[in-house]
């Protein structure tokens, strides 16, 4: 037991590192809207539509989404939202199989999810940014087969014995070609090969699976740029500038300049021819 | 008849009195120069980018159905498609794309053509997630450039990416601003983003010691 307790507290330490290199907003100067994603992470949850509300499309954000379905981010204005899983197929108006509030900040990302076997919504607060050159990285244990799981990159450990249903925070890797290693139930350990790009941010997933393996999947949240060009960019010369004119007024001085010469030389002529 | 200056006097009307008129030669001088302007203007209006008339069906990219398998570990750009054409219907840009990489201190590098704009080979292939990013120049020497007018883009107008799969991609405009090149915003520019989104970069602002002072990005996301 002792022996647990010590790793639980390691684990809470691990923890605690992590959510302090919690990402930091994406810039609320540029961001005008906020995003959402829908997530059926339930196993005990039948097939959904997944609705947000209010929104322009009458459509489900997420439509026939089984076991495991992750939609796409969808842009949204901040602003309060209802989120509302529906049996796939039933009508706009159907009685919701749950749902959930949820408020959204301009430079924010959610994920709104069923998640665990409890008829719920929850809403993740996705990451944006990773530290300059890393990738971040989270692990959701969405499984009811393994109801545990251990996650490393690598020889990084991403979660350990992350109970399901249950998220660990972002942790900061180095991104690249790398091995993941998933651990459930204490005995099996998959191997499933990555390539994470820096400056960007991922959840892997734990689902059921079939026996004791447990299905795996890496989703991106934030997709940014291994090399991120420093700086601005150099894109014009000055021929359109307001504050110069090197072309049309040395043409216009020098005709000037020829007029006057030739008005001069003319006179000159005029003096010599008629003198 | 033999030439003589007397003969001559009516014809140049400059003169007078024999002796060219100060006030005269003036404003002779000023007529060519307005008329020297006027063509210039004429000149630079007509060196814009002319169209390349071509108008793709525009096909949106399905937005990916999500993840039933584990295919989205590949949301880094790497994928085969690359942009090749853009267009920007509003402000009469269309245009093909070339291939921009960074220079040795890390900066993109502008177009090495004035009429064409350039895909930064490091960032998102359009419709894929995280920002693409297409820079091009505002003006040349003597003379508007490819980007010209992209000042002048307004939220919610219209851009167009043609792929090399044959597919484009439609995006709006959300968000046109201009930073000093001292300031510029890399986190917002070149930033991790969670869907597709586009950055046009020109430049702008005055203009000293041979560079302007300012980028406009424009910020643009999927067409809804």
């Amino acid at each position: 037991m002792r022996t647990r307790i010590r790793r639980t507290s390691m684990v809470a330490a691990a923890l605690l590192l992590a959510i302090d290199a919690q990402p930091i907003a994406a810039s609320a100067a540029t961001s005008t809207v906020g995003w959402v994603r829908l997530a059926q992470l339930s196993p005990t949850m039948a097939p959904v539509d997944g609705y947000l509300s209010p929104s322009a499309q009458t459509q489900p954000a997420m439509a026939h989404a089984a076991y495991g379905t992750i939609s796409q981010y969808q842009p949204v204005a901040p602003g309060s939202y209802i989120a509302a899983f529906r049996a796939a197929g039933s009508s706009a108006t159907a009685n919701p199989l749950a749902t959930t509030q949820l408020t959204v900040t301009a430079g924010q990302a959610y994920t709104v999810a069923a998640f665990g076997t409890a008829a719920n919504l929850q809403v993740l607060d996705d990451a944006l940014t990773a530290p300059a050159g890393k990738a971040s990285v989270r692990v959701i244990e969405a499984s009811r087969l393994s109801p545990t799981a251990s996650v490393m990159l690598g020889t990084e450990p991403l979660a350990a014995n992350l109970r399901s249903p249950g998220a660990s925070p972002y942790q900061a890797v180095n991104p690249g070609a790398g091995a993941l290693l998933v651990t459930t139930k204490a005995v099996t350990t998959q191997t499933i090969s990555t390539n994470l790009v820096a400056n960007s941010t991922y959840s892997v997933v734990i689902l059921d699976g079939a026996e004791d393996i447990a299905r795996v999947l890496v989703v991106g949240d934030a997709t940014g740029m291994n090399a991120m060009p420093k700086g601005g960019v150099a894109t014009g010369f000055g021929g359109t500038a307001n504050t110069r004119h090197d072309y049309a007024p040395a043409l216009e001085l020098s005709l000037l300049a020829a007029m006057l010469g030739l008005a001069a030389i003319r006179q000159l002529n005029r003096r010599r021819q008629s003198g | 008849m033999r030439w003589h200056p007397k003969h001559a006097r009516p014809h140049q009307w400059f003169v007078k009195d024999g002796r060219p008129s100060l006030g005269r030669v003036a404003a002779a001088a000023l007529a060519v120069a307005t008329v020297v302007g006027v063509t210039a203007a004429i000149a630079r209006g007509a060196s814009s980018p002319a169209p390349k008339a071509k108008s793709p069906a525009v096909v949106v990219v399905p937005i990916a159905s999500p993840t039933g398998d584990d295919a989205s570990a590949s949301s880094s750009p790497a994928v085969d498609a690359h942009p090749v054409s853009i267009d920007i219907p509003v402000i009469n840009v269309h245009t093909t794309l070339q291939t921009l990489g960074l220079d040795a201190s890390g900066a993109l590098e502008p177009p090495t053509n004035l009429t064409e704009a350039g895909w930064y080979t490091g960032s998102s292939v359009p419709g894929q997630n995280g920002p693409s990013v297409i820079a091009g120049h505002v003006d040349s020497f003597n003379g508007p450039a490819v980007f010209f007018n992209v000042k002048s883009l307004n939220p919610g107008d219209r851009i167009t990416v043609g792929l090399s799969s044959g597919q484009s991609v439609a995006f709006q405009v959300m968000l046109v601003q201009h930073y000093p090149k001292t300031d510029f915003p890399t986190q917002d520019v070149y930033g991790a983003r969670p869907d597709p989104e586009l950055r046009l970069i020109t430049c702008g602002g005055a203009f000293a010691d041979g560079h302007y002072l300012d980028n406009i990005v424009v910020y643009a996301a999927l067409a809804k």
